[in-house]
């Protein structure tokens, strides 16, 4: 197929095994929260958000590794903490803010890397970055999500939730696409309500 | 407060009438020599019945036509225009009129509303120092939009902010036009266009709110075809679905449909992405001449005909409220309900312009 950067063709390269372990690997890491609160409540409360941000990462890569262990075409680089699948798309482990932004020490590697500079000898890949919404807020893991931007540092061009009907780990992945336009909210308060002749209001 | 006659002047042009037309509906209670100066401001209507009948001739109400003396600018002349050069200066300044006049009801009508848009359109304060280019693609990229053809671009306008009008220009030789002052920008969209040249004239005239409201650019109307080629079709997308698959008629059919755009617009696209050379965009339009099909493509009825929704669906709002056309109207300084699209939806309009 004709690999492009859309969320058709990424969705169709990547397949069902791998947007299904995204979405284990997010349900898997926040049962680590849950247990982590409940178990050892002290060492959650203390732990910093970016200190609470990498033990959850790490769960979530460790939960991906497992989830991908056997997938055709899926190379996991430890090292860089990777998954390159079919030589063409690599997936990030990445938290994603509530604007949908993700982080990363702004190295000259890092932003190539998320800038779409060539690699694997010289043939392009398309960096995506797969994981949860998290609300700093309320330290919650939200959705999974799979997005796509160009520059570390840029608003995603794309993202997409996934979404798989509660219950059930062996239904397909939905692709949640992004939404369309939202018309704008008014507030209507300020304008009085007319009086009707017997004195009520509408 | 002072009286302020730019909006008496605006509202005239706009309704298609000459002093003349307006003097004679008020049955000689005012000469043209007192409308002219209650126009460049030199006097005030001298009683309230006479500022009640111009209201009433120009379908606005009194309040309306002192909105001058607490809105700064009344009129403006800042409106952007995507309109042949044939086009008159008489043409154009009484759209421009027309364009103001949707902003003055718009004001009036949401005050005391508070309304909360989804999106912000961004402006760059020195566009020269961002390629249009680019400045579609942070739009795309601010307003979260997912890749592909722009399936709303209405509503994506709507989204931002921006109060948009479809109306019958009475002439076709006007696409569109827009204009941004105070807090509301305003598009105004002609009717006679087809849906694909609407959508390319939206995205045209968001060009122009993006780039050149802070700056003007000698290079405006370039760089706004630019911003909304971009936009409507990135790069990323279009260039490998042009590279392959020639750029037959049949073809360029079949990615209007998928774009939503004109066949001339994705040649266009073709041609400066350098997919395409000189000659093979002079067989183009050669080809298209001996169609027909220059100003009147096929295909067009195909794509889908977009309205705006955001004007209608406060106004239902104020009527589920309690609230009868005619109080609605008053707010918005309309003698009638029906006077403007603005209220009552593009099908339901004011007498249209027409060319004389």
């Amino acid at each position: 197929m004709t690999l492009d950067a859309s969320v058709d063709s990424i969705s169709e390269f990547l397949g069902q095994p791998v947007l299904s372990a995204i979405v284990k690997a997010r349900d898997s890491s926040a049962d680590d929260l849950a247990r982590w609160r409940k178990d050892t409540p002290t060492d959650v409360a203390r732990a910093t958000s970016r200190g609470l941000a990498n033990r959850i990462n790490d769960s979530f890569v460790f939960h991906m590794a497992a989830a991908l262990d056997g997938i055709d075409g899926v190379v996991f680089s430890e090292r860089a903490r990777r998954f390159v699948v079919g030589d063409k798309v690599v997936l990030v482990c990445k938290r994603h803010n509530m604007k949908d932004r993700i982080r990363s020490y702004p190295t000259r590697a890092a932003l190539d890397f998320w800038g779409g500079a060539a690699t694997l000898d010289g043939l392009g890949t398309i960096a995506l970055a797969a994981g949860y919404r998290w609300d700093g807020e309320l330290r919650e893991i939200g959705v999974p999500v799979l997005s796509y931007r160009k520059g570390l540092l840029a608003r995603p061009t794309w993202v997409v939730d996934l979404s798989r009907d509660e219950g059930d780990a062996a239904a397909p992945v939905r692709i949640v696409p992004p939404g369309g336009p939202v018309a704008p909210t008014f507030d209507l308060s300020g304008i009085e309500q007319p009086e009707r002749k017997d004195g009520s209001k509408p | 407060m002072t009286w302020n006659g730019d909006i008496l002047r605006m509202t005239r042009r706009a309704a298609g009438k000459t002093q003349e037309d307006l003097v004679e509906e008020l049955h000689g209670r005012i000469t043209q020599a007192a409308l002219s100066r209650y126009e460049s401001s030199l006097r005030e209507p001298e009683s309230d019945e006479i500022l009640d009948a111009l209201a009433r001739a120009l379908g606005v109400t009194a309040r309306y036509l002192r909105a001058g003396e607490t809105t700064f600018p009344m009129i403006s002349a800042t409106a952007h225009m995507r309109r042949q050069k044939t086009v008159t200066p008489a043409v154009w300044k009484d759209l421009e009129a027309q364009l103001n006049v949707h902003r003055v009801h718009w004001t009036l009508l949401v005050e005391g509303i508070d309304i909360a848009p989804q999106q912000q359109i961004p402006t760059f304060e020195d566009p020269s120092d961002t390629a249009p280019e680019d400045a579609a693609v942070f739009v795309r990229e601010k307003w979260r939009m997912p890749l592909g053809p722009v399936e709303n671009m209405i509503g994506w306008l709507e989204a931002a902010g921006a109060v948009v009008v479809v109306e019958d220009y009475g002439t076709d030789r006007v696409d569109g036009m827009s204009q941004w002052v105070g807090p509301w920008p305003v598009i105004s969209l002609n009717s006679r266009a087809s849906a694909d040249r609407r959508r390319l004239t939206a995205a045209h005239e968001l060009a122009h709110l993006v780039l050149h409201n802070a700056t003007p650019s000698l290079e405006a109307e370039d760089e706004a075809n630019r911003f909304a080629a971009e936009f409507l079709m990135p790069t990323v997308e279009a260039r490998p679905l042009l590279k392959t698959g020639g750029l037959s008629l049949g073809r360029l059919a079949d990615l209007k449909l998928h774009w939503g755009v004109s066949m001339q617009a994705i040649f266009e696209r073709a041609y400066r992405l350098g997919l395409a050379s000189s000659d093979d965009r002079r067989r183009f339009y050669q080809n298209l001449n001996a169609r027909g099909w220059r100003k009147v493509e096929p295909y067009s009825e195909h794509v889908p005909d977009e309205q705006p929704r955001f004007a209608q669906s406060l106004v239902q709002a104020l009527l589920d409220r309690g609230l009868t056309q005619k109080d609605v109207a008053e707010m918005a300084g309309l003698a009638d309900f029906h006077g403007s699209p603005l209220l009552a939806g593009p099908e339901d309009r004011r007498p249209r312009l027409s060319l004389v």
